[in-house]
């Protein structure tokens, strides 16, 4: 049977790698805090990716990697996330970008739910800072969720959104506006 | 309960007493009428600074908690996250603030369906039925609006009724700014009797694609609907037949589809009638025409070459099922073998298609 044409397209689940000896390089947050993390843990970012291939290709022996936008506490969550995902094939994440119901698995779920908002919202700017395509997906999933069934009151609340100068309750709004 | 925080201190011989509350030094004389003022005034300010004190610490706190707020994400994570959010929360997330509204308008937020059903005392329940890339039946389900006037707005977004405090001409201008439509699907006329009601109607959707009056409306709100909201509307549903002497003024409306559905009162029409139309497709579920109109009526389009005539489908369903011999008395037709219709042709290679079952439709083509 001839295979299907689109298949190459696919997602395919990902598969383990054969396990390499763990390279454990330092990390240093803006605050000066510094952590440790698997190289392919820190793969997953393509920020992060490319400084390294930098370090390789000149040879060069990589001892510490500086992430300037990032605070300590949230380059812990983020490296947890990474060594969590450091298996993971990067094509399904690129793939899970463009849909609409992003499936989040149970430990991401766990991972992401318990954090407060305030947090998540410092996670996925630094997913953002560090290009993580996958923790990007599942934080903004997570944000998305939280809304869920709320009230307006309720989400300027949650999402801590100003009340609008003007009281919509006595406003003059036309529909182009 | 302040009581408990009350400490004697001394009673000096002047007759007044030092106590402390809370902190706070008090005199207080038992005979002076102004020492018992002193007291809440003293009180309340203490309390006030404490109060503020507690505040700032919850805020500080909130602070730490939530260094950055929602809006403060990178914009293309922020859309993002807007993005996979559902119709109905993406309607209560564009309503927190003028922000929020432009984020949801920049969505991929798109209508399928609006409809606005007026009902007695002025009770407007406005539906929209959205959905976000694709329309998916199981998936996007209505969002029902219910607005009465002088009231906050009342949301059922499938898991029974919110209040939300908006009223409803913010609620309506809102909705149409965020579809960004200036038109509704359908506008529905249910239980009307007044008629100067009908410009407030007009006022709040001043562009509709199809109307329907209700068969609850008083005759002379039907009429009046379909002269002042009809010629607005692509289709006009008419439920209830007025009784009118001349019905004519309603076939003359420039309109693509004109329905009329009232299974008990007639819709008495006449050959002039028939020759005046200007509704690209006219349907009628209790149609009173004589079969010899209607042969009339065949005999003057066969004749009428070169000449327009606007309709393309009347349909015609009358209680008494027409008798075809005596619609076709006189005229030469052919019998689509295929379809069992019958196929008039003009001089001038136009077409007429005529189906019977009971009912009689003519396709001009």
């Amino acid at each position: 049977m001839a295979p299907k044409k689109n298949s190459a397209k696919r997602p395919q689940p990902s598969t383990p790698k054969p396990s390499a000896p763990a390279r454990i390089v330092k990390v240093q947050s803006s605050d000066g805090h510094i952590l440790q993390a698997d190289v392919r843990a820190l793969l997953l970012s393509s920020t992060l990716a490319a400084t390294i291939k930098g370090y390789d290709d000149e040879n060069k022996p990589l001892e510490k990697l500086e992430v300037n936008n990032v605070v300590g506490f949230t380059l812990k969550l983020v490296l947890e996330w990474c060594e969590k995902h450091k298996e993971d094939d990067p094509a399904i994440a690129q793939a899970e970008k463009d849909k609409k119901n992003i499936f989040i698995p149970s430990w991401d779920r766990h991972f992401l739910t318990k954090l407060p908002m305030g947090n998540l919202f410092d996670l996925i700017t630094a997913a953002y800072h560090l290009d993580i395509t996958g923790l990007i997906n599942y934080g903004c999933k997570t944000v998305a969720n939280s809304a869920k069934g709320k009230s307006t009151e309720e989400m300027r609340e949650l999402f801590g959104i100003p009340e609008p100068w003007e009281q919509p309750s006595t406003s003059t709004a036309t529909w182009d506006d | 309960m302040w009581l408990n925080h009350l400490l004697l201190v001394s009673s000096p011989i002047d007759g007044h007493h030092n106590f402390h509350i809370d902190g706070v030094e008090m005199k207080h004389h038992p005979f002076d009428p102004f020492g018992s003022q002193e007291l809440p005034q003293k009180m309340r300010n203490e309390k006030r600074k404490k109060e503020i004190h507690r505040r700032e610490q919850v805020n500080r706190s909130i602070d730490q908690i939530m260094p950055i707020r929602l809006l403060s994400l990178p914009a293309k994570d922020l859309q993002y996250c807007v993005n996979l959010m559902n119709v109905g929360d993406l309607i209560a997330f564009s309503l927190c603030s003028k922000q929020t509204k432009n984020l949801v308008k920049s969505s991929n937020l798109e209508e399928i369906r609006t409809t606005a059903r007026f009902g007695e005392n002025d009770c407007i329940e406005f539906e929209i039925l959205a959905c976000q890339r694709r329309f998916n039946r199981e998936i996007h389900k209505q969002i029902t609006f219910y607005l009465h006037k002088n009231q906050w707005m009342r949301v059922d977004r499938g898991n029974g009724k919110e209040q939300w405090k908006f009223t409803r001409s913010y609620c309506i201008a809102h909705l149409m700014s965020i579809l960004k439509t200036s038109m509704i699907t359908y506008l529905d006329l249910i239980d009307l009797h007044q008629i100067p009601y009908l410009n407030t109607v007009k006022q709040i959707f001043p562009k509709f694609y199809a109307l329907s009056i209700g068969r609850d409306c008083s005759d002379e709100l039907t009429k009046m609907a379909i002269l002042k909201l009809g010629p607005i509307a692509e289709e006009v549903e008419v439920n209830k037949i007025p009784v009118i002497n001349d019905i004519s003024q309603f076939l003359t409306l420039n309109l693509n589809f004109l329905l009329f559905k009232d299974e008990q009162r007639p819709l008495k029409l006449k050959l002039s009638d028939l020759l005046i139309l200007n509704v690209r497709s006219i349907a009628s579920v209790n149609t009173d025409i004589t079969e010899r109109e209607l042969n009339r009526f065949l005999k003057l389009w066969m004749k009428g070459n070169h000449s327009f005539y606007c309709p393309e489908n009347i349909e015609l369903i009358s209680n008494n099922a027409f008798k075809m011999d005596q619609v076709f008395k006189g005229i030469q037709y052919e019998t689509v073998l295929e379809d069992h219709s019958f196929r008039l042709k003009r001089g001038d290679g136009k077409e007429l298609r005529i189906i019977t079952a009971g009912n009689i439709m003519f396709q001009f083509s």
